[in-house]
Parts: structure tokens; C-alpha cells; sequence
């Protein structure tokens, strides 16, 4: 199964987000914020899925996402989920535009989120 | 009049919070490190038991129904090779008997003509005799003949003795094996009960099998769905901890520095921590903050994929 990378400043998010995952196989590995997880997918073009939280220190989620259709990641295949305490519709549009292909709001049931990452997978 | 808050006392209590949010998040870890082995237990059970049951299957080789099965089919075959050696065993007696029975009369047929042929010895010494000198040598061939026909005599007596005495034992050979033949009917009419009552217990075990196997699922969907439920709870109650932590650093005065060093001119000179909380420049970390709430908004727990 393929790479994903989890980023989230929460440590028990992380690690929930691991745990739903684990049926599914995967390949996972983690950032602790936005910095992080965009130093660690420009350095690993396996990283295929990519779960991120909206609001994180250093660089938000959104910052993150656009930073990285400007780096070509997205358009060259990067799916981006957002899983995040935020809704709101603009938040959201402005991700979608931004090349996101999904967006979840916490708290997240594990079978729902494993459903939809195996379908960014496929 | 309340005494304003010291800065030391603001350090120590966000010291304490901070303590208490750690504590909090460490705990949060370990219940979630928890939860996922009892849940990775369960599936190991369930698929354990499931493994145990197969083996119980009477559609599979080697299992304890299949088993059953094959020890009551050898059982008939040894049970129907008896009979058949034993109704064997009874025609050959009978045939024996019949023999026997044969030899008997002719050993009464041997013993009429040896005495008849004594006679005619007697006789035909008796003529010799009176014959004299002429007769001795018929005399001698008579009495030759006499012994020889004794000697038959003899050996058909004990012939006839023999067969007359083995009839009484092959009687008691045949009563054996009717005896015999009557205990394999039986063994074979109480193993058929016996088969009966081994293969209710086989229904049985496969019915417990499959009442085990369809418990076990509905346990584990039970425990998966339980820990899906405390996983969430502890999502909230971390979402709860975040929300503290960032109104810490606000707090705290770390974004207010940012933004200072962000917007020090050459001169070293910038806006107050004031003046950057009203122009927005430092913010909680939540993104939404400025926006206005929507009914296109997307509540906890939902989902949308592009």
C-alpha cells in the first residue's frame, strides 16, 4: 500500500490517526506541524496521501497546501485531506482551490476516515 | 481591592496548566496506545477461536466430525467382514459334519464287508481242512486273509469311532459360531444406537461451533465499536487541551514576539503588543477566527471528499 504522512501538532491526533489507519496496510510517517510536513513531502516523492490539520504553529494547513501546488506536488499527484476542528465553507473553498481533495472535521469516526483515505489511495 | 496579577504568579500558573495539559496528553496517549492493543487482542481471539472451530468442521480432513465419521465407517466394515468370515466358518462346519456323517456310514459299509470276508475266511478254512494235505496251503492264504480282514476291522473301528466322535465336536464348533454370529448382530444393532447418539454430539459440537463463531464476531464489532466511541471522546477531550495550549501561548506574549520581530523597523522601532493584537497581526492560531459563520459550514464528525 502507499505512503502517507500525518500532520498535526497534536500527538494524540497523530496517534489516533495512525491507529484508524493501521488496517489499511500503510506506510505511515509524521510531522508535527506545517514546517515539518512541508520539509518531509518535499523530500519524499513516495508520500502519496497527505492527512493535515488546519490550524498548527509555524505554518497552518492552509498555508501548507497552497505551498505546495505552488511546489507542483499537488498537480504531480500529492492527495491532501484535511482533518481539522474547523467547517467553515470559505476554509474549505480555499483548500479545494488550493488542490485538496477531501476535508474532515473533527472528531473523526476511524472507519470513515480509513474508507476515504483507501479511496485517495486507490 | 484585589491585588493585580504578578508576573510571577502569571509564570506559575501558566507553568501549572502547561504541567496539567502534558499530564492530560500523556494520559491521552497511553489510554489511545490501550485501547488499540485491546482491540488488536480481541481480533487475535476471535480469529483463534474461529482456527479452534474449523477443526470441528465435518467438512474438513482431519477435523473431529470427519474423524467420527471415518472410525463408524471402519467399525462397519470390520463388523460386516465378521459376519461374513463367521457365516463361512458355519457352512464349512456343516460341510464337515456332512462329510463326517458320510465316513461314518462307510465305515459301517467297510465293517459289514470285513466281517463278511472273515466268514468266508472260516469257511474257506474249514473246506481246506478237509481237504488234508491238499487244502494246507488255502489254509494258510485263509488265514492270512482272516488276519487281514481283522486288521481292516480293526481300522475301521477307529475310523468309525473317530468320525462318530468328532460330530458331537463340530456340533459344539457350530453352536460356537451361531453364538458368535448372534453377539456380532448385536454389537452391530447397538452400534447403530451408538452411531446415533455420535452423531447427535457431532451436530451438536458444530451447532456450539457455530454459535462461538457468530458470538465472537458480535463481540468484537461490540469492542470495535465501543473503542471507536472512547477514541472519539478522547478526540474531543484533546481538542478541549489544543484550544488551551494556543490561548497559552496568546497568553504567554510568543505570538506578540513574533509579530514584534516580524514588524521592527530599521530603527528598532515597531507597535505595541496593543497595537498588533488590534490590527490582527497576532491571532490565537485559529484560521477561522475572522470568518463569519455559514450554513454551508460543515459540523463536527463531517465529511467532504472533492
Amino acid at each position: 500500500m502507499g505512503k502517507i504522512i500525518i500532520v498535526d501538532d497534536s500527538a494524540t491526533m497523530r496517534q489516533q490517526v495512525r491507529q484508524a489507519l493501521a488496517p489499511g496496510g500503510f506506510d505511515i510517517v509524521e510531522a508535527v506541524d506545517g514546517q515539518d510536513g512541508l520539509d518531509k513531502v518535499s523530500g519524499d516523492d513516495d508520500i502519496e496521501v497527505m492527512i493535515l490539520d488546519v490550524n498548527m504553529p509555524r505554518m497552518n494547513g492552509i498555508e501548507l497546501v497552497e505551498a505546495l501546488k505552488e511546489k507542483g506536488r499537488v498537480d504531480a499527484g500529492l492527495k491532501v485531506v484535511m482533518l481539522t476542528t474547523e467547517g467553515h465553507a470559505d476554509l474549505i473553498q480555499r483548500a479545494k482551490a488550493a488542490g485538496a481533495k477531501g476535508w474532515i472535521v473533527k472528531p473523526f469516526k476511524p472507519d470513515l476516515l480509513l474508507a476515504a483515505v483507501k479511496k485517495m489511495a486507490a | 481591592m484585589t491585588e493585580p496579577i504578578t508576573d510571577q504568579l502569571r509564570s506559575e500558573i501558566r507553568d501549572e496548566i502547561d504541567r496539567i495539559l502534558r499530564e492530560t496528553e500523556s494520559s491521552t496517549l497511553s489510554i489511545g496506545e490501550n485501547l488499540g492493543q485491546i482491540v488488536r487482542c480481541a481480533d487475535e481471539f476471535v480469529s483463534a477461536i474461529k482456527d479452534r472451530m474449523a477443526s470441528l468442521d465435518s467438512s474438513s480432513g482431519g477435523g473431529v466430525a470427519a474423524t467420527l465419521d471415518d472410525q463408524c465407517r471402519t467399525v462397519d466394515g470390520f463388523v460386516a467382514d465378521l459376519t461374513s468370515a463367521v457365516e463361512e466358518q458355519a457352512s464349512v462346519a456343516d460341510k464337515v459334519i456332512d462329510t463326517s456323517k458320510t465316513v461314518a456310514c462307510a465305515a459301517q459299509s467297510v465293517a459289514s464287508i470285513s466281517m463278511q470276508s472273515r466268514m468266508l475266511c472260516l469257511n474257506t478254512m474249514i473246506e481246506a481242512g478237509r481237504l488234508g494235505n491238499l487244502g494246507r496251503p488255502f489254509m494258510v492264504i485263509a488265514d492270512q486273509m482272516r488276519e487281514l480282514s481283522e486288521g481292516i476291522a480293526r481300522s475301521n473301528e477307529q475310523i468309525s469311532k473317530l468320525a462318530v466322535d468328532l460330530i458331537p465336536l463340530l456340533d459344539d464348533v457350530k453352536r460356537n459360531i451361531a453364538g458368535l454370529k448372534e453377539r456380532t448382530d448385536s454389537f452391530s444393532d447397538d452400534f447403530e444406537g451408538h452411531r446415533g447418539k455420535i452423531q447427535e454430539v457431532t451436530t451438536n459440537l458444530q451447532e456450539a461451533a457455530e454459535t462461538s463463531l457468530t458470538l465472537g464476531d458480535d463481540k468484537l464489532a461490540s469492542i470495535i465499536e465501543c473503542s471507536n466511541d472512547a477514541l472519539v471522546d478522547m478526540q474531543l477531550q484533546d481538542i478541549v487541551s489544543q484550544r488551551l495550549r494556543r490561548i497559552l501561548r496568546l497568553a504567554d506574549g510568543e505570538e506578540v514576539e513574533r509579530a514584534k520581530k516580524l514588524t521592527k523597523g530599521v530603527d528598532g522601532s515597531g507597535p505595541t503588543a496593543t497595537e498588533l493584537m488590534q490590527t490582527g497581526a497576532v491571532t490565537s492560531g485559529f484560521v477561522s477566527e475572522e470568518l463569519e459563520e455559514s450554513s454551508e459550514d460543515l459540523e463536527a464528525g463531517e465529511m467532504e471528499l472533492f
